[in-house]
């Protein structure tokens, strides 16, 4: 008995003790050599509900880090992209960030998909004095939590302005019914979308949230219709939108639909069909762009999809950091964590597949362009046709 | 009114998809005793199949037949390789291997697939008439008019056939089946494939319906077609259909009068006051599902106890691995020196981690391993304690221990008044009403922007100090570590002489039989509320040191995957040993992190890992005890 005790003893102590088993690199970190390529960590949910987005930041980001690879790299160095899968979970957003914080190789971080996640690492990632930039978080307290947070994307509160232009003037709604994702992001464009359509004299006449899980909006459809809008706005992601317009059609095949840069991707009218035609959107990000014209036809090659906003903001993620070490080194210096991050904040306006990001003193970019866009026949075009 | 009966037609619409995916639970349920998560992921791969053979250049019709061979044959397999070796396994087991079955399931075909959701197509979908303000497709009378047949086909093979009648026979009792010279291998087998070739068909009619598919659709819909089958009554077919019904007109209902976002809010809250006054479901018999769901008909007693099996007799038992309380948290003290060891941060942060887990899943051990009440929402427990603990820490600015005690006494009460929602139930739909108090809390901290800052969650926690120790800060990571050491350590000790003590033999009392325990006059309800408030404290206690942890909260912590990897922990460790609880909570905290070189396949290893586990200790690494 005795010695069946020691024996437990000794396998719970292995057990417990299972973190002293981790990889040794982790535990014996090395100091950075000249040659060691230029370590990018990047994260975001791979693997589960939103896979499909995490997996668009990965391929755009690995994209940039072998052309700019095959072009010889920065200063002779190499540039690699570490990719971390976070499951959409803050708790293991958080795991990541420390993961990279310990690692000395890493040098800026990209990521995440959501303001949850990205916010989750922010306090870890800014302690160990790494730069995080992330591509779609558009939470306005994201950027003001540290000096070390950018963004790619416009904050909710720029962009609330372009869907009220859009909903009250462009589209002239009098009655809006909004409907949006319930998350972080839907319910911050609820509120601030709903503040200036009062502000410019419309009325909301009905807000919904609508639900990840279930994908069943007929009883939403009813709800709308009952409440008689002379429109809706529709502040989700595409999958559910594509369930959400198709069942809205089929019940009212007129009501005119304003939505989110979100539908600006192809899978959303690949799900929708001929559901998706006539529906309203503001856009910072054109695949047929003449600046991102090269970026997508590279993309569509590489992965045989059309970019969306997801893969291009985080082409542009990369590209800022990129840019950053490639002016330290420019100037001499090391290429160091407090060195990117100060190139970055002190960085004339650059050009991205996305347009224009010139970062003000929160790490916001400041205001990107959005032209409006509709979409016909299947096709994205511009609003109103010319 | 024209607006409530268009809300009831739509209601009745998705009701008729529930339905559909409920048959599939029902039959299994009937005639094998277990509840098959993978169902969901079955339901999936149907789809996917019948998407790939269009994609191939099939025509639908003959696409829909294939989906459903080929799910078949899985549904088969699953049963041979993962769920026949298990029959001497206690019952949460087979249970919980179907769901490490739908991790890897899921995560298979996001690496074939895509993660992407793809379309459909659905010809039927064209036909459209408005009636109100709602409408009805092609595709909706297509469902209802399988659903009425797979009904009538079901129920004829069940009381017609020798099979049917056999499969039956089966599942009041096995062992007599078996003895009176039924297959009962082959038959179950059978009934696996039967219930895979049900999912294929929900899998394509669902697709249908939403004219796509996406590869996470397994959960949600399987969720609510357990839901719907066991608001019918499980073994019920007809009451699968039933509950499937009134499942989606409440749904409607609760969007159409409070609001899309409180959808799944009224309906758990209605399911659980249903259940509440019939716990068998509304068409079940309560003769079947009293004591030990269907085996219930034949005098098998409890089926909480986990040392007897599916049958009613005793199970074999294995080596088990215990240490006393002492021992365990002598071992764990040694854990105090790991900050000395040169190890980062990083290290520090998931070995915390895995220690907040542990705390957890010593307090599941007390209320699930040793008094039996299986409650698979924990998640929402731990939820209330972070968030408890986030106001006393932030708002009201106390100390560290005070903020541990206020969230661990605060949750506690709060789970005692969830204690008295779910001690009157018994059998498998304990397992449901917890589920729905564990969804409804998530809820709730979701939907309660005001107090809990909604889908955004709190911000800026701060990492108290401590009062004991002065104005010493405690806001490295290397003092919190300590700092979720020292607790766990209490808690072991608590805890492990709870368990020694008679308080402790009367919760193993109660679990192997709760009737013969309140024959023997035992306070059966005290006993449980007491677990209840032991595990509320645990939970109280875990979801501060995570607030201090993370210095945020939100609800994506608090969802069901949390609560089935905290199921996972107590029941891969070994039900009801505390040295179990460490063990895998140590375990299955850390395999993530430490599978993360094998990015896509990592939850494929982690639900190969789990199932490995429960395939060769089915009574846990640990032993039951």
């Amino acid at each position: 008995m005795f010695t069946k005790r020691m024996l437990a003893m000794g396998m719970t102590a292995c057990l417990l003790s299972a973190a002293a088993l981790l990889p040794p690199a982790i535990l014996l970190p090395t100091a950075a050599i000249a040659a060691d390529p230029l370590r990018i960590g990047l994260f975001g949910p791979m693997s589960g509900e939103r896979s499909a987005l995490g997996t668009r930041f990965r391929e755009a980001a690995v994209m940039y880090a072998d052309e700019v690879n095959e072009a010889g790299g920065i200063d002779g160095r190499q540039l690699e992209i570490q990719a971390e899968d976070s499951r959409g979970q803050p708790r293991e957003a958080a795991n990541i960030a420390q993961k990279f914080a310990q690692d000395p190789t890493v040098l800026a971080v990209i990521g995440g998909q959501t303001s949850t996640e990205s916010m989750a690492a922010a306090p870890i990632l800014s302690d160990a004095g790494l730069t995080q930039v992330s591509p779609t978080a558009s939470h306005p307290d994201y950027s003001t939590m540290s000096d070390y947070q950018f963004r790619i994307s416009n904050t909710q509160a720029t962009i609330s302005q372009v869907h009220a232009d859009m909903l009250v003037g462009t589209l002239g709604f009098k009655r809006i019914a909004i409907i949006y994702f319930q998350d972080d992001w839907g319910a911050y464009v609820n509120s601030s979308t709903t503040e200036r359509v009062v502000d410019m004299g419309a009325e909301v006449v009905l807000a919904e949230a609508m639900v990840p899980e279930g994908r069943d909006y007929r009883a939403l459809v009813t709800k709308v219709l009952a409440a008689e809008p002379d429109g809706i706005f529709l502040a989700s992601h595409y999958a559910e939108s594509a369930v959400f317009v198709q069942q809205l059609r089929q019940a009212a095949p007129d009501m005119p639909i304003a939505a989110t840069d979100t539908l600006n991707d192809p899978k959303f009218i690949e799900l929708a069909g001929a559901a998706a035609d006539g529906v309203v959107m503001p856009t910072p990000f054109l695949p047929s762009a003449a600046e991102a014209a090269a970026f997508s036809e590279a993309y569509q090659a590489r992965f045989d999809k059309v970019p969306d906003y997801y893969s291009a903001f985080a082409y542009d993620a990369v590209m800022v950091i990129a840019e950053a070490m490639k002016e330290v080194a420019a100037s001499g210096g090391e290429i160091t964590r407090a060195a990117v991050r100060d190139a970055i904040a002190g960085a004339e306006a650059r050009a991205g597949v996305s347009g224009r990001i010139h970062y003000d003193a929160n790490g916001d970019p400041e205001m990107r362009e959005m032209s409006l866009i509709t979409i016909e026949g299947g096709k994205y075009t511009a609003y109103p046709p010319s | 009114m024209i607006e409530f009966l268009s809300q009831l037609l739509n209601g009745l619409v998705i009701g008729n998809v529930y339905a559909l995916i409920a048959i599939g639970f029902s039959l299994i349920f009937g005639v094998a005793n277990l509840i098959n998560f993978a169902q969901g992921s079955l339901l999936m791969v149907g789809a996917f199949v019948a998407y790939s053979a269009v994609a191939a250049g099939l025509p639908l019709w003959l696409a829909i037949p294939v989906s459903i061979a080929v799910t078949t044959a899985l549904g088969m397999a699953i049963e041979r390789v993962a769920l026949r070796p298990l029959e001497q396994a206690p019952w949460i087991a087979p249970l919980l291997a179907t769901l490490a079955l739908t991790f890897i399931l899921d995560q298979a075909a996001e690496i074939i697939w895509s993660p992407e959701a793809h379309a459909f197509p659905s010809p039927l979908a064209a036909y459209a008439w408005v009636f109100g303000v709602a409408f009805v497709t092609g595709v909706d009378l297509a469902i209802l008019a399988i659903s009425l047949l797979v009904m009538l086909g079901l129920w004829l093979f069940l009381t017609r056939s020798w099979t049917g009648r056999a499969l039956r026979a089966m599942s009041q009792d096995l062992d007599a089946a078996r003895q009176l010279g039924v297959p009962v291998e082959r038959l179950r087998q059978l009934a696996f494939g039967l219930g895979a070739a049900l999912a294929a068909v929900a899998g394509v009619m669902l697709a249908m319906y939403y004219q796509s598919i996406f590869p996470q659709m397994g959960v949600p819909f399987g969720l609510k077609g357990f839901v719907a089958a066991l608001l019918g009554g499980l073994a019920s077919i007809p009451g699968a259909v039933v509950g499937g019904l009134t499942l989606g007109a409440l749904e409607a209902l609760a969007v159409g009068y409070v609001g899309e976002s409180f959808r799944d809010m009224v309906a758990y809250a209605v399911l659980l006051v249903i259940l509440l006054f019939r716990p068998q479901g509304l068409i079940g018999h309560r003769r079947l599902d009293a004591l030990g769901g269907v085996g219930g008909a034949s005098g098998i007693m409890p089926s909480t106890s986990i040392v007897m099996g599916q049958g009613g007799m005793l199970l074999q038992s294995s080596t088990s691995l215990h240490l006393p309380a002492t021992t365990l948290a002598a071992v764990l003290a040694l854990l105090a020196l790991l900050p000395f060891t040169g190890v980062g941060d990083y290290v520090l942060q998931i070995t915390l981690l895995a220690m907040i887990f542990g705390i957890l899943g010593v307090g599941l051990t007390m209320l699930s391993g040793a008094a039996g009440l299986m409650f698979i929402g924990f998640a929402g427990v731990f939820g209330i304690g972070g968030y408890l603990a986030t106001f006393a820490a932030k708002s009201l600015g106390m100390p560290a221990e005070v903020t541990i005690l206020f969230a661990g006494i605060g949750t506690g009460a709060l789970a005692i008044a969830i204690g008295l929602v779910c001690i009157p139930f018994t059998g498998h739909v304990v397992a449901l009403a917890t589920l729905a108090m564990g969804l409804l809390i998530y809820l709730v901290l979701l939907n309660w922007i005001d107090v809990t800052g909604g889908p955004n969650g709190i911000f800026g926690i701060p990492r108290p100090a401590s009062l004991l120790l002065g104005d010493m800060g405690l806001s490295s990571m290397r003092a919190q570590y300590w700092q979720g050491l020292v607790v766990l350590i209490l808690v072991v000790l608590a805890a492990g002489r709870l368990l020694e003590s008679p308080i402790g033999r009367a919760w193993r009392a109660i679990r192997e039989d709760r009737p013969a325990a309140h024959a023997a006059g035992l306070p059966v309800r005290r006993y449980l509320l007491t677990a209840f408030a032991a595990a509320g404290f645990c939970a109280g206690a875990a979801g501060s040191l995570y607030a201090f942890l993370h210095r945020y909260i939100s609800p994506d912590s608090f969802r069901l995957d949390t609560s089935f990897l905290l199921v996972a922990i107590i029941v891969l460790g070994g039900m009801g040993n505390l040295t179990g609880a460490l063990i895998g909570a140590a375990a299955l905290a850390l395999l993530p992190e430490l599978l993360r070189d094998f990015a896509d396949f990592r939850m494929i290893m982690f639900g190969l890992l789990l199932f490995l586990a429960l395939r060769f200790r089915p009574q846990g690494i640990t032993g039951i005890r």
